[in-house]
């Protein structure tokens, strides 16, 4: 609509290029493959229009931009299901690493995954609710300059593609993030199926695995903070992509669709559903973008807006999808109809980062009540 | 109890409880064949009470049934309410409409006995629009030939028969040149192929027709008169949705989860207390339509219908929710895992339930126009000959 041209321009040469690597038969290839994205593509992503860096510092090997052309990403990649571990990687520990001021760990990490070469994830040890770093049960232990983690992680995301692992862990009274280069000795990560097939878990097992401190001692909680919150405006942008797409479809699908000798999209009860979904995706957009301002501006109210757009944009995704398998009929019930992977993702992107329930809590908690 | 001792004429209640009784004492299931017994069940009129004598039943009230499943259950004896659901609960009571003596006589005793039937309705041109189907069925010398393609036809691959709507007759306007078929399903010219779906596995198929023979004594109902045939099936398949809510899995479920995870979170508590309610009141409503029809399920089975479908896919939210972060899993996408009743697979399997059976909007619109009698939204079709019509 009234998109920068900059950010538009952004759009349009990602949806080019994601027609050619990421189309609908690519997506199916990953849905059952073990780590369910292709590293050359993802690496391809990254060198040929930069996705990945969008939001790491220049010095990092990044592009420098902020959270509002990552959105375009965020988006894109939720309208097709691109493959990739841009939640993981990209959205949550990119922007971890980059908030812990660690020199080092910056430049261990970021031109990494500015460049595709390397997959990592922060093993957060709850989803719906229960992220935040201090509900970890790992536990760190000194071991000379360096540590070594004990503990087992339920749900990893992308926990058997992933190079390294972003650890919160409890050592004297306090939780610190570390890093954990998976070995086969001292990690044992072991795939779990997800209901969303677009999407790949491990439970990740530490027996003293090394591992070495990111940021300050203590700070895990801030950090992770910080990282979620900005992972949940990215994860909303791919809820609102995935339901404009399942708006699109759907709506042509009505229009093309006849029964009783008549689009199915002139019956008002599909019309009024259909309106419906617009309504609901218009919405969640404008929640979005309040996010994206609030985030980019540090506002005082970045807390609320970014629950505000989490809970609003889950349940358009979640009510957008399951409308359009209903208005496809028995066709919307099949695996080979792609809408299913659309309701499935956005089934977790529901629990992900903060269920509609606990990010109400805090919106509750926000205004008082 | 031994209710036959007691003074007096007994009440069609006490009835069914001695005969079930009898029949339990006399062909214990542990110890007796499933055809056998099931056989047994059908000679005592206890497999639909409600049907006359002779046809497995002895003329007292439907609603009696359940108690008669009741205790079959509990004794360990097959439901055929659960094991040939669509043979049991739309068959069976279409062929009591419209059968012929001998078809009743044939095809009751085979439903009886465990024949499993589906439901050849659906096709990719014809889901709301039932009487829109393309089949088409031909005279030839004693029997029909029959050629087109069917869609969505749930258990398939497990059945000796369907219930096949296909058209006699393209001069006429699609609801007028329809006949209804019992077809078997080892004809030459049948060929099934399972359909996977959004839980992985294949509980329904296509099934392509081709130069299918059909003998005129399958034939069920007067040729072109196929529509009021397939409504009987339908009414009765509304019904059976509806009267599924009643068993209400995912209530059940949800409770048991609530009671395993909920903690003291106010919201799930009363989400929880709240979808309860919808499944008690849904109850009491099927008892009392059952009460008050008696027979053949009118447009009001919509009503249970829309409750039904609403209640599950409110019902496995619920139990999604308790499960927390494990509804972000899954147990099996293998075709083969389709026994489970994990939630997540009961969750997605839900989705369904607003479609199957007849959509959601179009109960709303059967209740509107038939119930309420509302004017219909415009239909361009109806009067005009088939063979002249739209399709897409
Ligand atoms: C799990 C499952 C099992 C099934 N099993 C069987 C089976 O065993 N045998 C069988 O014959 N069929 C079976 N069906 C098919 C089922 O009956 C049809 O899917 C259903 O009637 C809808 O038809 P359709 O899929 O062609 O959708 P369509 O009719 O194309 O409908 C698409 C959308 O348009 C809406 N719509 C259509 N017309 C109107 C209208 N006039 N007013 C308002 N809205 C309208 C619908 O509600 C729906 O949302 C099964 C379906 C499913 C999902």
């Amino acid at each position: 609509m009234d998109e920068p041209a900059e950010l538009r321009d952004l759009r349009s040469t990602l949806r080019r290029m994601l027609a050619k690597s990421a189309p609908e038969s690519v997506v199916r290839q990953h849905l059952e493959s073990a780590d369910g994205f292709d590293r050359a593509t993802w690496q391809r992503l990254a060198t040929e229009i930069g996705v990945h860096g969008l939001a790491i510092a220049e010095e990092y090997g990044g592009a420098g931009c902020g959270l509002r052309e990552l959105v375009v990403v965020g988006e894109e990649f939720g309208r097709t299901l691109c493959p990739g571990p841009f939640l993981s990687t990209v959205l949550l520990s990119a922007t971890l690493v980059a908030r812990s001021e660690d020199r080092i760990a910056m430049r261990a990490v970021l031109p990494g995954i500015a460049d595709g070469t390397l997959v990592c994830t922060v093993a957060l040890p709850g989803h719906g609710s229960g992220w935040d770093a201090a509900e970890t049960t790992v536990t760190a232990a000194p071991d000379g300059e360096a540590w070594r983690l004990t503990g087992t992680i339920p749900h990893v995301l992308d926990g058997l593609a992933a190079d390294l692992l972003l650890v919160p862990a409890r050592h004297d009274d306090l939780v610190s993030v570390f890093t954990v280069t998976p070995d086969a000795r001292s990690t044992s990560v072991e795939p779990v199926l997800a209901m969303d097939q677009t999407r790949r878990f491990a439970r990740v097992g530490l027996a003293s695995a090394p591992a070495t401190l990111v940021g300050r001692p203590g700070a895990a909680h801030e950090l992770v903070a910080e990282a979620t919150t900005i992972a949940a405006v990215g994860l909303a942008a791919d809820q609102v992509g995935g339901a404009r797409r399942m708006l699109e479809v759907t709506t042509e699908y009505a229009l093309t669709r006849y029964q009783f000798g008549r689009p199915i999209g002139s019956f008002q009860a599909v019309k009024h559903a259909l309106a419906d979904m617009l309504i609901g995706t218009e919405l969640a957009r404008a929640a979005l973008d309040d996010a994206v301002r609030a985030v980019d501006e540090g506002a005082p109210d970045l807390a609320t807006a970014v629950s505000a757009a989490k809970v609003v944009c889950s349940e358009t995704y979640y009510d957008v999808a399951a409308a359009a398998i209903q208005l496809h009929g028995g066709l919307g019930f099949t695996w080979e109809h792609g809408a299913h992977l659309y309701f499935k993702r956005a089934t977790a992107d529901r629990i992900l980062l903060g269920s509609p329930a606990h990010h109400t809590e805090r919106l509750a908690a926000a205004l008082g009540l | 109890m031994g209710a036959g001792l007691l003074p007096g004429p007994m009440s069609p209640e006490e009835r069914v409880e001695a005969l079930t009784h009898r029949l339990l004492a006399d062909h214990p299931p542990a110890a007796t064949d499933r055809a056998r017994f099931l056989a047994a069940q059908y000679d005592a009129g206890l497999t639909w009470v409600h049907h006359p004598v002779g046809h497995g039943g002895i003329g007292v009230e439907r609603d009696l049934q359940r108690r008669v499943f009741e205790l079959l259950t509990s004794a360990g004896a097959p439901n055929l309410q659960v094991e040939s659901r669509l043979a049991y609960s739309m068959g069976a009571p279409s062929v009591v409409a419209w059968g012929t003596a001998e078809q009743r006589e044939r095809y009751l005793r085979a439903i009886a006995t465990g024949e499993r039937w589906c439901q050849l309705f659906s096709e990719p041109g014809a889901g709301s629009d039932l009487a829109a189907i393309d089949t088409r069925a031909v005279r030839e010398n004693g029997g029909w030939r029959v050629t087109g393609q069917k869609v969505w036809t749930s258990m398939a691959t497990s059945s000796q028969r369907g219930m096949l709507l296909a058209r006699t007759d393209p001069a006429q306007p699609k609801h007028r040149g329809l006949t209804y078929f019992v077809l078997d399903l080892t004809a030459p010219g049948v060929e099934i192929r399972p359909l996977r779906q959004i839980t992985g596995e294949a509980e329904f198929s296509e099934v392509y027709l081709t130069d299918v023979w059909i003998p005129d004594a399958d034939r069920l109902g007067p040729v072109d008169a196929g529509w009021k045939v397939a409504m009987s099936t339908l009414m009765n398949e509304r019904d059976m949705f509806g009267t599924k809510a009643t068993e209400s899995g995912p209530v059940e479920l949800a409770l048991a989860l609530y009671r395993e995870r909920a903690g003291d979170d106010p919201a799930l508590r009363s989400r929880m207390a709240r979808l309860w309610l919808r499944g008690h009141v849904l109850r009491l409503y099927a008892a009392r339509a059952a009460r008050r029809a008696g027979g053949a399920p009118g447009p009001e089975s919509s009503v249970s219908k829309v409750g039904f479908a609403e209640l599950n896919k409110a019902g496995y939210e619920l139990c999604l929710d308790l499960l927390g972060d494990e509804a972000l899993l899954y147990d099996t996408y293998e075709p083969s895992g389709g026994a489970s009743r994990d939630p997540r697979r009961l969750f997605l399997r839900s989705r369904a339930n607003s479609i199957e059976g007849g959509t959601t909007e179009i109960m709303r619109n059967i209740l509107a126009e038939r119930v309420l009698g509302l004017p219909a939204e415009p239909r361009v079709d109806k009067d005009l000959p088939y063979s002249s019509l739209r399709r897409g």
